[in-house]
């Protein structure tokens, strides 16, 4: 019942949403939209998720004061403080804004630039070319690199269309070669989830 | 150890200097180089040169993270100054929450030229990636009654003539990837395979290369992948930002990572000899 | 200088988050948790918007009870928390799953397989010649069910020589992405913050 009733419901609606595509059934087709509308609906719910998991997780950090339990009540405050600015005044208001533009959107976007230098330094200690596949994988970055910017431009007029050559043939190829696998993979999936021979998504256990 | 051995062993933080200078030296004293515009951000803003008239309405979702904003922002402002020039309608979206609040910070230069309600509104957050996307398409006040401000969209001028997915004239989709929202394979599922609407698309360079199969078979109108699209773009509206003064620290970066993957090989290569020669090297 | 509190938070919060390059330290971490935090709190101000125009004031106010289904399925996601009924958070999963796996296999079959094998069959010049070759390559590599020998092996070995082109490419724009996000950050802290920047 526990994995049974979940496989059945998902084996439903799936049915239904395809059906809906390649068949004119006014019955499956209203189903079908309000099921996509459902969908909708509960992921505004599921948004809570997060912060319900950091909430149990931190809140037991500064219980049992482990380590850095000062960050988690950091956490703790300013995450229930944005919700409560957002939903007593407004996500356009001037002291949710201030701190989403001046506060959240600088950490986000430096913490992913900071790979750019773990990059850089993997350029030099890591990237090898041991074989004809590696030589082959840094040969092509190193062009594609090159004619991407207005150096490469500069030292060689045929660079940029060299670049874009290998991205409109080879690149194309392999990654049109990959897609194809992929979707071939993914349709299998899909029908293993669909008629309930896959069940990993439910989770383990009851 | 040997020469070779010890530039090898270099401590990291050398090489972070390093490039840190390369990216802050072209900010401060720009070289100025040129560079050409390629055929896809030529064909892409043709495409909606040609086809996107004054008050077209056009679907434009922010599926922008705070991690994407530098290389996202500056695609989303050229072309919606390219937009604005057309005087179109947009409908704006996001399917990540982030999203709502850069469509905010990136629309409120244009805020005079496409006034809001009139020529354009913040919908706000999209949830539900794929299953959100199919619902909007097929009515959009199934999924949103009022914009990002909890404002009623109903009688806003902008909406006027937008009951589903026929009344758009263009989906465009400025991406960072699958990560909380809608990616590039889902706008292609429900716009062009499912409703054959156009899709036009902005991204980054990282998904550029994993995304041009859509593009070669004709499965999307428009593709602007990373900075240097947003350069080539800038240039062809006439609009010079973000994109255009970051060519200069980009060419010398690049420069030095490959620099970086000579080196290392070449060491590589002379400590290998050494070893197979049976001596260290000086 | 710009020294507006805006600007000047801004600042401190990049060049605390870039001080990881140095080695990880408290203030690193202590961004860490104020990303989480915003984030978070962003993500529940964003449900509650919507939930309140799509769901409350059509329930409350317009008498469109049949809404209240989703809300109750979506309420069972949070039944996971509590040990006893926690498979009943597998029922909305159910829904979302089915609903995104069909969405997914109706429209992949099309723009992931025959639009491309339709693509790939279009010879008109020698570079979709060279695609043509170079995805019958890469598409032989991932022949599993026989092991390809002789000659003929050297066709998946083409395939890996053509991906390794394409991985490549990738790796490029890789950089390239990732090198533009740092140009960015610089941009601010050169331009908008000291205004050192022309």
């Amino acid at each position: 019942m526990r994995k049974a009733l979940p496989t059945a419901i998902l084996s439903f609606v799936a049915t239904i949403i395809l059906v809906d595509y390649w068949f004119k059934v006014p019955v499956i087709n209203n189903a079908a939209k309000d099921i996509t509308t459902w969908v909708s609906l509960i992921a505004n719910v599921a948004l809570g998720l997060g912060a319900v998991n950091l909430l149990l997780v931190h809140s037991r950090h500064i219980r049992l004061k482990r380590q850095e339990w000062g960050n988690s009540t950091v956490l703790i405050a300013l995450m229930l403080f944005v919700a409560v600015v957002g939903i007593a005044q407004s996500s356009n208001s001037p002291t949710y804004r201030w701190i989403y533009d001046n506060i959240n959107v600088p950490i986000g976007s430096t913490l992913f630039a900071t790979a750019a230098f773990q990059i850089a330094s993997a350029s030099y200690r890591t990237f090898r070319a041991r074989n004809v596949e590696a030589a082959l994988l840094l040969l092509t970055g190193i062009f594609v690199m090159l004619g991407k910017v207005p150096l490469g431009e500069m030292m060689a007029s045929w660079m940029p269309t060299f670049a874009q050559w290998i991205l409109d043939v080879w690149n194309t190829a392999a990654q049109r070669g990959i897609m194809m696998c992929t979707a071939i993979g993914l349709i299998i999936i899909s029908v293993r989830v669909i008629t309930g021979m896959e069940r990993g998504h439910f989770g383990s256990g009851e | 150890m040997s020469t070779y051995e010890k530039l090898q062993a270099i401590d990291k933080r050398v090489i972070y200097i390093l490039l840190a200078l390369s990216i802050a030296v072209p900010l401060l004293f720009p070289l100025g180089l040129p560079f050409s515009v390629g055929a896809e951000v030529k064909n892409s803003y043709d495409w909606i040169e040609k086809n996107i008239n004054k008050d077209d309405l056009v679907l434009f979702s922010y599926d922008i993270s705070t991690g994407a904003m530098p290389e996202l922002g500056p695609i989303t402002t050229a072309v919606m100054a390219h937009l604005a020039k057309k005087q179109v309608k947009i409908i704006g979206i996001a399917t990540m929450t982030d999203g709502v609040m850069m469509a905010r910070q990136l629309y409120a230069p244009f805020a005079k030229d496409l006034p809001y309600g009139e020529k354009f509104v913040n919908l706000g957050f999209l949830a539900g990636g794929e299953s959100g996307l199919s619902s909007f398409l097929q009515n959009p006040y199934n999924v949103f009654k009022a914009d990002a401000d909890g404002k009623p969209i109903e009688s806003m001028p902008v909406m006027k003539g937008f009951k589903d997915v026929k009344d758009i004239k263009v989906m465009i989709s400025v991406n960072c990837g699958p990560v909380g929202g809608c990616s590039i394979e889902q706008w292609v599922r429900q716009g062009f395979v499912t409703h054959k609407k156009p899709v036009w698309i902005g991204l980054n360079a990282v998904m550029a290369p994993g995304s041009m199969p859509y593009y070669r078979s004709g499965q999307l109108t428009g593709y602007i992948a990373g900075i240097r699209g947003a350069a080539e773009y800038e240039t062809l509206v006439g609009r010079a930002g973000l994109g255009t003064s970051a060519m200069d620290a980009q060419s010398i970066a690049h420069a030095l990572i490959i620099i970086f993957i000579v080196l290392g090989n070449v060491g590589m290569m002379a400590i290998k000899r050494s070893k197979a020669k049976g001596g260290a090297i000086k | 200088m710009n020294n507006s509190p805006a600007i000047l938070a801004a600042a401190i919060v990049t060049i605390l988050t870039f001080t990881f390059l140095w080695k990880s330290n408290p203030a690193y971490r202590l961004m860490e948790h104020v990303l989480l935090a915003v984030s978070a709190g962003h993500a529940i101000v964003m449900g509650y918007n919507n939930l309140r125009s799509i769901a409350w004031i059509p329930i409350t106010q317009k008498g469109q009870y049949s809404l209240l289904i989703p809300l109750i399925l979506g309420a069972l996601l949070y039944a996971r928390y509590i040990k006893s009924v926690a498979w009943l958070s597998r029922i909305p999963l159910a829904v979302m799953i089915g609903c995104a796996s069909a969405l997914a296999l109706r429209g992949s079959i099309q723009s992931q397989l025959l639009q491309q094998i339709a693509a790939t069959a279009s010879l008109q010049n020698l570079d979709s010649i060279l695609v043509f070759l170079g995805v019958i390559v890469t598409v032989s590599y991932f022949t599993f069910t026989y092991k390809i020998k002789g000659s003929a092996a050297a066709v998946p070995m083409l395939g890996r020589w053509v991906m390794m082109i394409g991985f490549g490419a990738a790796f490029g724009g890789a950089v390239m992405g990732r090198l533009s996000l740092v140009v960015g950050r610089f941009q601010f802290l050169f331009g908008d913050w000291l205004g050192w920047m022309k």
